[in-house]
């Protein structure tokens, strides 16, 4: 894997973790948005998706099958053809910025030096996530939590068109609402796994 | 005299000689297009212009309800109040490292009818309409004291106010306000040039004119003073919320990262939106509707060519007499069938030119009005593409279903010959 996900902004998401949902604009499960905003030839995609629809469950790790779910997609998250291609005229620059929040937790528990391994996470932590006392904004047992991952392309003309092909890469999406926003322009379109390609008009 | 002359003349001369049908029928087919032609030109006009009315502007920030109503309020001062955001919030947005110049803006006066929005100078110097198109003065300067007003078109024409006039603002909106804030008279300072957008129709003052107003500063000894700077009183006037802000990026592709931060928001639940995409989103919403229209609209262009239909077949039986005579005098039955084709073509193509006319002509006379109630401005431009296609529809459905009749009068006139019954 060339693209190594950003620890720093992993770390951001410390203590925001599941409460972040509480402030999010929308979340409904199986939907999740791109934005793409382009200046000259620069051009920025965010991928926001409820963190149910990628892994499945949205909760602290309980297992090790969800310790691996989540570290599975982070190693998708962090090649940007798993989440949209756009034309040939523009190239990936940069490192993909991943936040996944109990991921980002369980890393942050990690910073003591043992390196890389995500899977290892302390034990009384998690049984604090489980017991959701913090984790809980709604108080409901309700827990939402959102994923974000951040692309950034050059592009040598505009980016004529976008393809979302998280579909094939997430089986718990069933779309992906695009807000495309360019220098005189706007696009935002409804894709589908049936029909995931837009035309940029105006870009 | 070519033959399809002579057709188009007799077929004239017939419909003139029955003028009270022909015209009923032509405008019944008039109306169903001009109803078609008027759905599909509001909906673009209304597309253009609200595109038009906000250019350059990265963000719009206001109170968290939906994207749709804050920039429906907040730009055209249409649809439902937002709550207020504090000023502190504001002030902290502002000085974002992202942000390039913000436009506050406070709505919730009006004057004779008219929205009174307070904002400053970034106003004037970045609010962008029409692709880039910068606000300009027609008469007057910008606004400098607590109680300087500058005018939109709209508002100075229609009220007949020049620069140095006194006006009163009052709380609330609509033409008799029952409570006037009659102590503090504002003064026009300047008039701006006509945009074609709310801006028209909207009275601006300094946000401190507008706290001015509300926390009884007006009845202070200071505001009997002729001249109160407003900066002056920045501190003294400071607005403890406003309505919303709009605020230009520094690089747009900062835009969703901003957004982000006022959407996770703590202090207070804020809520920012790209203009663009949200009017997306409300073509999107509407687009249900606006389909829904146009098959009714076509439903009733056919239906009015039913009727016309109808007219034709039924004034057959009364024809059969016509019909004879010009056998007797050597027209072929192909002249008839003809005949009974070239009148459906110009009742249909006068209907049609007619409705085009007419729609024109009500959207002209309904601009005021729907810049009015629904924030946008109709062009009465010229007829455009989607005109000449509809009247070339309506003229070629006509000529296809005046088949039906045409054909009747062929085989009639063959059997009738001279002998008429009685």
């Amino acid at each position: 894997m060339t693209n190594r996900t950003t620890v720093g902004a992993m770390a951001l998401m410390v203590g925001l973790g599941v409460d972040a949902a509480e402030t999010h604009d929308t979340h409904e499960h199986g939907h999740a948005v791109l934005k793409l905003a382009q200046e000259g030839t620069e051009v920025v995609v965010h991928f926001e998706s409820p963190l149910e629809s990628i892994v499945g469950f949205e909760h602290a790790p309980a297992n090790d099958a969800h310790r691996a779910a989540l570290e599975e997609a982070m190693e998708l998250l962090a090649v940007s053809e798993n989440i949209l291609r756009l034309p040939a005229g523009c190239r990936s620059t940069g490192e993909p910025v991943v936040d996944i929040p109990h991921v980002a937790d369980d890393r942050d528990d990690d910073h003591d030096g043992t390196g890389k391994d995500a899977g290892a996470v302390h034990a009384d932590h998690e049984a604090t996530a489980e017991a959701g006392d913090d984790h809980d904004p709604h108080g409901d047992g309700e827990v939402h939590a959102d994923l974000e991952a951040t692309f950034r392309y050059h592009c040598e003309s505009g980016p004529e068109w976008l393809e979302a092909t998280a579909f094939a890469t997430f089986d718990g999406l069933e779309e992906v609402e695009l807000q495309a926003v360019g220098p005189d322009a706007a696009v935002v379109e409804t894709l589908t796994a049936a029909s995931p390609r837009t035309v940029l008009t105006g870009f | 005299m070519r033959a399809s002359t002579i057709l188009f003349s007799l077929a004239a001369k017939s419909l003139l000689n029955r003028r009270l049908t022909a015209g009923l029928t032509v405008l019944s087919v008039a109306v169903s297009v001009a109803l078609l032609i008027g759905v599909d030109r509001v909906r673009t006009e209304a597309r253009t212009s609200f595109t038009n009315t906000i250019s350059g502007a990265d963000l719009i920030v206001g109170a968290r309800s939906g994207p749709i109503n804050l920039l429906l309020y907040s730009v055209f001062r249409i649809g439902d109040a937002t709550n207020n955001i504090g000023w502190d919030s504001y002030q902290e947005i502002r000085e974002r490292p992202e942000v390039a110049w913000t436009i506050p803006i406070s709505l919730g006066d009006s004057h004779r009818g008219f929205r009174v929005m307070g904002t400053d100078d970034g106003y004037f110097e970045h609010y962008r309409f029409a692709r880039g198109r910068a606000l300009a003065f027609a008469d007057g300067r910008l606004f400098v004291n607590v109680n300087d007003a500058v005018l939109g078109a709209d508002v100075a024409a229609s009220l007949g106010y020049a620069v140095g006039e006194a006006i009163i603002v009052s709380h609330g909106i609509g033409d008799v306000s029952f409570k006037d804030h009659g102590e503090l008279p504002f003064k026009v300072t300047g008039i701006l040039a006509r945009t074609g957008t709310p801006v028209d129709r909207t009275v601006h003052v300094t946000l401190a004119g507008i706290e001015a107003i509300h926390s009884g500063w007006a009845t202070t000894p200071r505001a009997r003073e002729s001249v109160v700077a407003a900066h002056a009183l920045a501190e003294e006037l400071k607005p403890d919320a406003i309505t919303a802000c709009i605020v230009g990026l520094q690089s747009k592709l900062m835009l969703f990262g901003l957004q982000r931060f006022v959407n996770e928001y703590t202090a207070e639940p804020l809520m920012a939106i790209v203009p663009g995409v949200a009017l997306q989103q409300l073509w999107e919403l509407l687009g249900a509707a606006e389909a829904a229209l146009l098959v009714v609209s076509i439903l009733v262009v056919a239906a009015g060519l039913v009727g016309m239909l109808t007219t034709l077949l039924t004034s057959l039986s009364e024809r059969r007499r016509e019909m004879a005579v010009l056998r007797s005098m050597g027209a072929g039955a192909r002249l008839v069938f003809g005949l009974l084709l070239a009148e459906a073509v110009l009742l249909a193509a006068v209907a049609a030119l007619l409705g085009v006319v007419v729609v024109h002509l009500a959207m002209f006379a309904a601009r005021p009005m729907v810049l009015a109630n629904f924030g946008f401005y109709l062009h009465a431009g010229l007829p455009g593409q989607f005109d000449l296609i509809v009247v070339a529809a309506v003229t070629g459905a006509a000529s296809l279903l005046a088949v039906v009749p045409a054909w009747r009068a062929f085989r009639l006139s063959l059997a009738d010959g001279l002998t008429v019954r009685t």
